[in-house]
Parts: C-alpha cells; sequence; structure tokens
C-alpha cells in the first residue's frame, strides 16, 4: 500500500482538495486492484484496513463484518495501525471498541459516529491502559444488498492531532459502501463454494450407496440362480437316470413325460441365466474403450458361424462402422442378439442379413436388417419385453430374452431401439445412441463466483 | 497307479443328495474299484480327514486317494476347506478336484488359487458329468501317478 503521503511531509496539505481527490483516487485504485484478485474475506479485510488508515490518514482503522447471530461481534475483521502503535491491537484493545461496537451493530445502518474523545460515548469502555492514546473516532456501518451481510468501519486518532471533519463523514459512507460491496461478495462466494463442497459431498455419498445397492443385487442375483438351479439340476438327473435304466420297459408315453420332464428343466435353467444376464446389465462388464465395430461384428460372426452354415445365411456390413467409446462386451451382446435373430427368424430364402451404420446430428443409427418372416406391427412395441415370445415354443427356440436384453444396454447409453416390420416382409430393427463426448478443458464447469471474484482457487 | 489292496477311496464333499447320486452313479462306472465316502459339510470333512469328532475311532475312515470337494457347503465353504487342507501338511498331497456348479471365473480362480488339482464344473447334463467323473478316473488312476500316501 503506498505510503508516500506520510513520508512526504505533514498531513495537513491534503486537506487541500486539490491534493486530496486524486489521493483519494489513487487509494481507491490500488485497494479495489489488489481486492479484486483476493478470494481470502479475512485478506481482503486487511487491505481494506490498510486503506482506510491512508484514506483518513489515521492511527488506527478496522474493518469487521458482524456475526450474523451474534452480540455484536466483529467476525471476521481486520485493524490496520500505524508504526507509531507499538502493540497490535485486538478487539477488546482498540479504543473503546467493544462497547462501542455494540453499539454500531444495534443501530441504524449508515448512522455515522463521530466523537472527539474516545471516551464521550455512553458505551466506551475507554482507551486500555498501555496503550497509546488514541483521540477521535469515526465509525458508521453498512448493510449489503441482501441485508444480510452488516459491515463495521472505524477510524481513531487522525495523524495531525485534529478532530474528525464533516469532509471526513463525506468520505466514511463512500468508503463503507466500498468495504460492503467488497465483502458482501466475498461472502457469496465464500457460500458458494460451501454449498458446492457439500453438494460435492452429498454426491459422493449417493454415488457410493448406489454403488453398494448394485453390488448387493449383483450378489443377489448370483446367489439366487444358484441356488434355483440346484434342484434343476437334480430333476434333470433323476428323470435322466430313470429313462437310462427303465426306458426300454416304459409304456405309451412313459418315455414322453420324461423328455419333457427334462426339457422343462432345460427351459428353466436358460430362463435363470437370462435373469441373470439381465440383472448383471447394471454393472459395466469392462472398462469404457474406443472400440472398432468393425472388428465386433467380426467376433459375433464367428460365435454364428454354426448357426450361420447351418441357414445358408449371408451375413453382409454394407456401409462403413465407426470405432465408438462404448463396453465392448454390451455392444456385442446388442449385435450378437440381432444378428442372431436375424438367421433364427428366417423364412424358406436363405437369410440375407445387412448391417449399417449412420450419423445424424451427434447420434450414431444402427440396423439390422432381414429378409425373414417379418413382424406385424400390432408386436412391435411387445417384442422388447421380457420373456415375451410370438410363437410356440417349439417353432422357434428361445425363452424371449434377446431382446429385452438389447432395449436394456441401448437404454443405458441413452439411446432407444426400435422395429421396421410388416408380417412376411422381413424386419429391420435400428437403434440409435447419442454419440458420447469427452468434455474438452474449456468446457469445464467453473466454480460459482461473483464477477470480479478473480481466479478460482 | 492303484494301491496294493487295489480299492481306491474317493471322499466326495457335497451336501446335495441329488449331486451325491449323480456322483455315485458315475463312480459305478469306474473299472477300478473304488469305496465311496461322503461327507455333508466342510467340518465333516476335516473331522474325516483328521479321524477326529464322530470319525475317532471308527472303522473305515481311510485316507483317501482323491478328495471330490463342492464349493457351496454349509459352515466351512469349499475354499476354507481347500485352504486346510493344502496347508496341512500332512493332508496336502491329496489331490483335490473341485467339483461345483458355479462357471464363475473368480470362484475358478480362488480354487487353483488355493492349490485345487483341477476344477470340473458339474453344471452340465449328468451325461456329461459322468464323463467328465470318467476322465478322472481315467487320468488319476490309469495315467498319473498318485502320490505316495
Amino acid at each position: 500500500m503506498e505510503t508516500a503521503p506520510e513520508q512526504n511531509g505533514p498531513a495537513e496539505g491534503l486537506r487541500d482538495l486539490a491534493v486530496f481527490r486524486p489521493w483519494i483516487a489513487r487509494i481507491y485504485e490500488q485497494m479495489a486492484a489488489q481486492v479484486g484478485v483476493e478470494n481470502d474475506v479475512e485478506k481482503a479485510l486487511q487491505i481494506l484496513a490498510d486503506g482506510a488508515r491512508q484514506l483518513f490518514q489515521s492511527r488506527l482503522a478496522l474493518v469487521g463484518v458482524f456475526e450474523e447471530e451474534g452480540e455484536g461481534l466483529l467476525r471476521p475483521f481486520a485493524v490496520s495501525h500505524h508504526e507509531s502503535v507499538e502493540q497490535p491491537c485486538q478487539l477488546t484493545d482498540a479504543p473503546g471498541a467493544t462497547g462501542i461496537v455494540r453499539a454500531l451493530q444495534q443501530g441504524e445502518a449508515r448512522a455515522v459516529l463521530r466523537l472527539r474523545e474516545v471516551s464521550d460515548h455512553p458505551d466506551s469502555s475507554g482507551v486500555p491502559p498501555g496503550h497509546v492514546p488514541l483521540r477521535g473516532l469515526l465509525a458508521t456501518t453498512q448493510l449489503d444488498q441482501s441485508s444480510a451481510v452488516k459491515a463495521a468501519f472505524l477510524v481513531s486518532d487522525r495523524l495531525d492531532g485534529a478532530d474528525f471533519d464533516e469532509q471526513d463523514e463525506a468520505l466514511v459512507h463512500g468508503f463503507a459502501s466500498f468495504c460492503t460491496a467488497t465483502l458482501s461478495k466475498l461472502t457469496l462466494l465464500e457460500h458458494a463454494e460451501a454449498q458446492r463442497d457439500e453438494l460435492h459431498q452429498r454426491l459422493l455419498a449417493a454415488n457410493a450407496r448406489l454403488e453398494a445397492k448394485s453390488q448387493e443385487l449383483e450378489d443377489f442375483a448370483y446367489v439366487v440362480s444358484h441356488d434355483l438351479k440346484e434342484p434343476l439340476r437334480g430333476a434333470r438327473a433323476l428323470s435322466q437316470f430313470l429313462l437310462d435304466d427303465y426306458g426300454d420297459s416304459l409304456e405309451g408315453e412313459g418315455r414322453e413325460y420324461l423328455l419333457g420332464i427334462q426339457e422343462a428343466c432345460d427351459r428353466m435353467k436358460q430362463l435363470i441365466e437370462d435373469v441373470l444376464a439381465l440383472s448383471r446389465l447394471d454393472r459395466q462388464e469392462g472398462p469404457v474403450e474406443a472400440v472398432d465395430l468393425a472388428e465386433v461384428i467380426q467376433d459375433v460372426l464367428a460365435d454364428l458361424r454354426q448357426a450361420i452354415e447351418e441357414a445358408n445365411a449371408e451375413v453382409q456390413v454394407v456401409t462403413a462402422l465407426p470405432v465408438v467409446p462404448c463396453d465392448r462386451v454390451h455392444v456385442q451382446t446388442v449385435f450378437a442378439n440381432l444378428i442372431g435373430n436375424a438367421i433364427k427368424f428366417r423364412s424358406e430364402r436363405p437369410p440375407l442379413v445387412e448391417i449399417g451404420y449412420s450419423e445424424q446430428d451427434g447420434v450414431d443409427g444402427f440396423f439390422v436388417r432381414d429378409n425373414g418372416i417379418g413382424i406385424a406391427p400390432e408386436h412391435h412395441e411387445r417384442i422388447f419385453g421380457l420373456f415375451q415370445r410370438l410363437h410356440a415354443r417349439d417353432e422357434y427356440e428361445g425363452t424371449g430374452a434377446g431382446l429385452a436384453i438389447v432395449k436394456k444396454i441401448i437404454e443405458q447409453y441413452g439411446g432407444r431401439a426400435w422395429v421396421e416390420s410388416e408380417a412376411g416382409r422381413g424386419s429391420t430393427f435400428h437403434f440409435a445412441i447419442p454419440r458420447i463426448r469427452t468434455p474438452q478443458p474449456a468446457e469445464q464447469v467453473q466454480p460459482v463466483a461473483a464477477a470480479g471474484a478473480g481466479p478460482t482457487r | 497307479m492303484t494301491p496294493p489292496d487295489g480299492t481306491i477311496n474317493i471322499l466326495l464333499v457335497e451336501d446335495s443328495p441329488t449331486d451325491v447320486q449323480i456322483a455315485r452313479r458315475a463312480l459305478r462306472r469306474w473299472s477300478v474299484p473304488c469305496s465311496l465316502h461322503v461327507v455333508r459339510d466342510g467340518e465333516e470333512a476335516l473331522d474325516f480327514l483328521y479321524r477326529r469328532g464322530r470319525y475317532q475311532g471308527q472303522a473305515d475312515v481311510p485316507r483317501p486317494d482323491i478328495i471330490l470337494l463342492d464349493l457351496n457347503l454349509p459352515k466351512l465353504s469349499g475354499h476354507g476347506v481347500l485352504q486346510q487342507i493344502k496347508q496341512d501338511e500332512g493332508l496336502r498331497r491329496i489331490p483335490v478336484v473341485m467339483f461345483s456348479a458355479s462357471e464363475e471365473e473368480a470362484d475358478i480362480g480362488v480354487s487353483y488359487d488355493l492349490g485345487a488339482n483341477a476344477y470340473i464344473s458339474k453344471s452340465e447334463d449328468p451325461a456329461t458329468v459322468q464323463t467328465r467323473l470318467g476322465a478322472i478316473e481315467s487320468y488319476w488312476l490309469k495315467t498319473a501317478r498318485l502320490p505316495p500316501q
């Protein structure tokens, strides 16, 4: 803080307005510059207190903020003192500050207190023993716009020994307003940061709870499926033993009954595994990485090789396929189900399956088209439901979980799946996913800050 | 190879009666005569192996040549039993074949980490299970050498 006027000679010269005005302007400019880059309330208060002492050429200055629910306590506050005041002042040592400060808090904002002697005030407790004598006091308070922040501003003991005058009174309002605006902004900043931190903590806690729930569900699904499958194993084995040992001597439909038991067990086992697979979709199987979809299709076709050969099917990729960030297992499951269905639900003609991709407005669209039996429009929604089947159990195998799994995965990525089809005219299954954007540095959210708060911490 | 008196002792640690039936049936097809001892949980298994508790002073509590061990057991888990066996100087030589319905990689991995000699899944149809247990005979009793007692 500039100290030149004190070094340059007696303070009286400053009372000449022609000299004083530019002097005031310089002090304000410096304070504004320093406080503008300061996010810490206490440091800002010190800048303001130092500025006040310069401005009023006093031996002591004090700037503080009243506690919201207090009895006239200033917290935080800062004191600026001339070098002739040897010991740093605490609030209680400042000129009768305690009683006067309380009176200030209870008084009207903007009321100015101007005293020749500190002890003139009825509430004053005087200057503490051993303290440098202080004569004169000029004090005021100010509320900010929201009336939430009340600041106090005190200067004491003019260096030139004179009393504080009307000129000082005129200055003090402006100065107090400047302080209050600054402090109000800083307080808002502090509150906003505290809120942000609290929200962050709550988010972390909610996330942890979600993870735990997800793990619980996974464990539950695993245990349930394990325990549900055990009796099935028993029923299947024992019926098999019956067939092995007594099959030849069973008359009529006895063999059929036993085979029926076995089929029912196999179906149940598949249902349980489908439910387990569906419940697992909430967890990511692996990392999200850049996946080359052309490679994924090749893997899917390799897995389906036997089905493709048996059906004499032809599978073509008719457009280029992109590389997208995703969980590889998820996208492979989607294509495996759609391509598998395209081959399975074939008509008399050899199946022709086409896979393609297009991008529009930041949305990745894929289709799997076949020339199979098609689906009547009234069923287009139902088929995406769990275990929904359109055919008798012995017409086409499967539990009807495939499309439910596809739908769930796609929806997890924020997309949607649908079908275009008519009975006897083949089907085209579509799914579209908004392209995931990784945030760029410039887009990272800045913490809440009032204008002029300066660089974030 | 088969021990001098020709009978192989198998200890089956399994709590599901049907799975016991499946195993028993498969073992009947073995060409090598074997005696199947069944315990229903991990603690019983250890009592049998240490010849303590209900098995103390009993006849016909031989040291098994092979242990078939399920994972999903009441009280002490299959992994727990496996760990105790493989950490015991007197028992760890005995080949332990995990015999479990779990196909979880974690379960299989931990089994091998704890020193299981093999892991057989029993989650297929019983014919497949029988074939696999037949392979146990073919491998452990006809190909590999069993450890000396």
